[in-house]
């Protein structure tokens, strides 16, 4: 192998370096045998780096080839997805670790490299990523460099900082093109990573579906209120009501979505009255992978949101707010929400018989206690009201850990158990309003949320997940009822993490994470970096094509292509016009004696008149002589103008004057042809 | 090895070759016997003139021995040789006291080390122990021995010689030692016509022809003095701080030259404008001196590669002259 297509030593150092940080990020989906084998392989790259072992064979490397595949396709149980395709990439990527001789292969390791670390922001676009990455771009960066450095260059700080004056500059260009460059919708849509079940809403329950998913402190999502922000008591972000209950299990209704989907909130108004001032705020929303969009009812989207482009988006029947295709990615939407309504205050035969439907024999005793109460009451009003003081006086009790029930859910619950978490109280409640005639759906979504103090915003997580129902009433329509609040007022006012705070008797003992997360220090500092993640999502990851246009015609007015085209050719004609001032400055050293500058302008001339021009290392006098040999009409001159300067520069002589006035007066003569 | 230095012909011709007679007379009588070899002879010279030593490096055979024999003829110095070998002691070299029974007192008998100018033959086929004895007498120019300190006779110059460590027997002279010699030069072989001429005429250690004298010291002392007062301008010192500062910043270098080295590669040119009759320093001085005084003191990053000439040519090629 010839020495110019050899690794030097300092970068094959930085690129397992380099490595390392670019594989990291990417762990929690690795298997841990992948890991071994990149650890195998930065091994033997050490270990041959010192000389102590060689390349492994082509049958050793096709061997790990196989195994490494093969072993991936069986962890990730399928060939195709993101998760198994990174991990292919990574599996690549350490291999080739192994396999690199030459200087042109370490290129392809550092493409692989730049490449994964791009793909880990399909996973996650948080700041601190952000952050890392720039880290991570600096190291590859810096191996890159250290290859081109000689041989046996025993200054590897010098790659680093090389590296490091490289990024600083692209800097600019960066912020450059992030505000300009136009925002193109994915042409392809990035195949959904496996690991998204198990987190989030579904559309049906059972008892014990929520209190599971309250566990998770994930993020469902983000909200910022554009004036006051409601009380607690006030925030249900509604999502999905269900209206199919087969005695165990409540379900939404296919009707409910594919009948009567409106997309133009004119239609909202037909069956529903909106009174007072609208709330105005902006739901920055997780990716859910599902269709559902929750919101406080009753919600429609903001006009000018409307025209930048949210489309697929549609209103239910039930009022909630859909999208056609599943989030895939976190998005932002403007909503404004009625929180004082009146819906549906006739309900249509179907409508009423959907929800009153129950299956026959299941739950005998809550359904005739059902019937006695209503029989008693005489009125939907007067029921709700009784039923509430029946489940404060039989000392109804919320927990967590609710036991286990069996095939009568309502009936063990009502008069056995009677312990139960929010989809126990919906459950029954819903369950014994339709036994005794009235109209009842359950509701899910979340409830309340966590301030930030730090940019006030509201964060509402999966542990915010929430059940409740609705039930009607003639000539009101729709009424939210939430049972909870009457049995564990503090779940309501104080929200899950309050509740447990004030009493811990609730049975977290499970939850014990959830307690680490509110102690004081770490909450405060848990608050900060949210509120700098929020503003890192809402600045930079959702600067779209509208945030776009915006920033544009805040500044000139209007976002017309031809300016947009016009900016970036004028900054980037600016900023190379710099580049090209800086390096090529006429004169740019001669900071030096006078001279020193007429010799360097007899030099410019015979440069430009002759294309004689002075060689970096050659000195006065042979350049004279080439002069003499490549332009004999002018030696004399040359000669005279030479013998000048050496004398005052050299020999400390004077002169400077007959000197300047022999610069000034030659002219280089061209060759007479 | 192409010439020492194309450049310094133009400069010949710029200045006319009017040097001191003397010293060119020197070079002629040198040059009778060491054929085809002006450069190194005129390097030797330099060297002697700025009161550094020599060193010589170049496989066995090559006229080493012939050049420093004939210059100590043609200067008129009292001529000593050393040939060293791997059993040699530090007394060998530079003398010891011995027990005289008819006075009953030590006396000492010097060395071979106090003369004029000394030929260490082979300089690395002796142990270090006898090699930093030599080093440490020529830095200090006087010898210590039982307490008492000797000096060296005025001028004292060292030519030494050493194999290509390659060559298999021999003791390296480390780094910090090589600093000690003010330039190392190659002979190299000799050129086709130089050649036949000197197997016509059979020339060799056996039949050396005569060299006759040049100069005597009061003339050489007068020349040293006067390369310390050559004329050495602003202009001339940012060439040679630039060269420095590159071989100090460039990555290609293990290490960058030493002050010592700077100021070596300031004495050398001095000594090579006298050369060419000039009372003050030019780039072509510097860049003619170059090679043969900074080679030595440098090494590629690494280390394991032999190129430092290479360094030295990238060094010049590098630099702005102005």
């Amino acid at each position: 192998m010839s020495t110019a297509s050899q690794i030097p030593r300092n970068s094959i150092i930085w690129l397992l370096l380099a490595q390392l940080v670019v594989i990291l990020p990417h762990t929690g989906r690795m298997s841990w045998w992948m890991i071994a084998i990149w650890l195998l392989c930065a091994l033997w790259r050490m270990a041959m780096f010192r000389g102590e072992a060689s390349y492994p064979g082509r049958a050793v490397r096709g061997v790990l080839v196989m195994l490494g595949s093969i072993g991936v396709a069986v962890s990730f149980g399928s060939v195709g997805g993101l998760d198994f395709a990174v991990a292919l990439l990574i599996l690549a990527f350490s291999l080739k670790l192994i396999e690199v001789r030459t200087r042109r292969d370490m290129f392809l390791v550092f493409n692989l490299a730049l490449f994964i670390v791009a793909a880990s922001f399909l996973f996650s676009q948080s700041v601190f990523l952000a952050l890392y990455q720039i880290g991570s771009i600096v190291l590859i960066f810096t191996a890159m460099v250290a290859t081109q450095h000689a041989l046996h260059n025993r200054a590897p700080l010098l790659s680093l900082r090389k590296s490091l004056r490289l990024v600083a500059q692209a800097v600019p260009v960066m912020l450059l093109f992030f505000l300009v460059f136009p925002r193109i919708p994915p042409i392809w849509s990035v195949p959904t990573s496996g690991g998204g079940a198990g987190t989030g809403m579904s559309d049906s329950i059972e008892p014990g579906d929520i209190a599971k998913l309250n566990q998770s402190s994930k993020l469902a999502f983000v909200v910022e209120f554009e004036s006051t922000r409601p009380p607690s008591i006030e925030m249900y972000w509604r999502g999905i009501t269900l209206e199919d209950f087969d005695g165990r299990k409540w379900s939404a209704a296919d009707s409910a979505v594919s009948v009567g989907d409106r997309s133009r909130r004119e239609e909202l108004t037909e069956q529903i009255e909106l009174y007072g001032v609208p709330l105005r705020y902006t739901l920055i929303v997780e990716p859910t992978k599902k269709n559902w969009l929750f919101a406080l009812p009753v919600a429609q989207l903001q006009t000018d949101a409307d025209r930048a482009g949210m489309k697929g988006i549609f209103y239910t029947a039930d009022y909630n707010l859909r999208k056609r295709t599943p989030l895939s990615e976190r998005s932002e939407l403007k909503v404004e929400s009625y929180l004082d309504y009146r819906a549906d205050w006739t309900l249509s035969q179907q409508a009423r018989k959907n929800n009153l439907r129950l299956p026959r024999r299941s739950n005998p005793r809550a359904r005739s206690l059902a019937q006695q109460m209503y029989a008693r009451t005489g009125s939907t009003e007067q029921f709700v009201l009784a039923m509430q003081r029946y489940f404060l006086e039989k000392d109804f009790f919320y927990t967590l850990e609710p036991p286990e029930l069996g095939r009568h859910t309502v009936d063990e619950f009502v008069f056995d158990t009677r312990k139960g978490y929010c989809e126990h109280y919906a459950n029954a409640f819903a369950f014994m309003l339709r036994a005794a005639g009235v109209p009842a759906r359950v509701v899910v979504g979340y409830q309340g949320g966590e301030v930030n103090p730090h940019n006030n915003t509201l964060s509402v997580r999966q542990l915010d997940a929430h059940a409740w129902l609705e039930y009607w009433q003639a000539g009101e329509g729709w009424l939210r009822l939430d049972p909870t609040y009457t049995v564990a007022p503090e779940r309501i006012n104080f929200g899950l993490e309050g509740a447990l705070a004030r009493r811990p008797e609730l049975g977290a003992s499970r939850l014990s994470p959830l307690y680490l997360r509110n102690l004081a220090m770490i909450k405060s500092v848990r608050l900060r970096l949210d509120a700098i993640n929020h503003s890192w999502q809402r600045w930079v990851v959702n600067f779209d094509a509208s945030q776009q246009r915006r920033v544009f015609e805040r500044l000139m007015g209007s976002a017309d292509p031809w300016k947009l085209g016009l900016i970036v050719a004028g900054v980037l004609g600016a900023m190379l016009a710099l580049l090209s001032f800086i390096i090529l400055r006429p004169g740019a050293k001669d900071t030096r004696s006078p001279e020193h500058k007429l010799y360097r302008r007899f030099c410019r001339k015979m440069q430009k008149r002759l294309q004689l021009r002075r060689g970096k290392a050659e000195t006065p006098l042979a350049f004279a002589a080439r002069i003499a040999a490549q332009a004999p009409q002018c030696a004399e001159q040359a000669d005279a103008i030479t013998r000048q300067y050496m004398q005052i520069a050299y020999a400390g002589e004077s002169g400077l004057k007959q000197f300047k006035r022999s610069v000034e007066r030659f002219r280089p003569r061209r060759p007479a042809s | 090895m192409s010439g020492i230095t194309p450049i310094s012909k133009d400069a010949a011709k710029f200045e006319p070759a009017a040097a001191p007679a003397a010293l060119q007379k020197c070079v002629a009588e040198v040059g009778k016997v060491l054929l085809g070899k002006q450069d190194q002879i005129r390097m030797a010279l330099c060297c002697l003139l700025a009161r550094g030593h020599l060193l010589i490096e170049d496989l066995p055979g090559m006229g080493k021995t012939t050049l420093a024999h004939a210059l100590g003829d043609a200067l008129g110095l009292e001529y000593r040789r050393i040939q060293f070998t791997s059993d040699m002691l530090p007394a060998d070299v530079l003398g010891t006291s011995i027990f005289k029974r008819d006075s009953g007192e030590f006396q000492f008998v010097e060395g071979p080390i106090f003369t004029q100018l000394l030929l260490a033959d082979e300089i690395n086929r002796t142990t270090p122990k006898t090699q930093s004895a030599l080093l440490e007498a020529m830095e200090e120019k006087q010898v210590s021995i039982d307490g008492v300190t000797r000096p060296l006779p005025e001028p004292f110059f060292v030519i030494a010689t050493q194999n290509p460590g390659s060559q298999s027997g021999t003791y390296a002279l480390p780094e910090s030692q090589l600093d000690r010699f003010l330039m190392r030069i190659e002979v190299g072989y000799p050129g086709h016509d130089a050649e036949r001429e000197m197997l016509r005429a059979g020339l060799g250690e056996q039949h050396r022809k005569p060299v006759s004298q040049q100069m005597g010291l009061e003339q050489l002392f007068a020349l040293q003095k006067q390369v310390d007062i050559q004329k050495v301008s602003d202009t001339l010192l940012d060439y040679l701080q630039r060269l420095v500062d590159y071989s100090r910043s460039n990555p290609d270098f293990a290490y960058g030259l030493s002050p010592r080295g700077a100021l070596a590669l300031l004495q050398s040119a001095k000594a090579a404008a006298l050369l060419e009759n000039r009372a003050h320093v030019i780039p072509e001085d510097v860049q003619a001196v170059l090679p043969w005084v900074a080679a030595h003191r440098l090494a590629p990053a690494g280390g394991t590669m032999s190129g430092a000439l290479g360094l030295v040519a990238q060094m010049l090629d590098s630099v702005d002259v102005l």
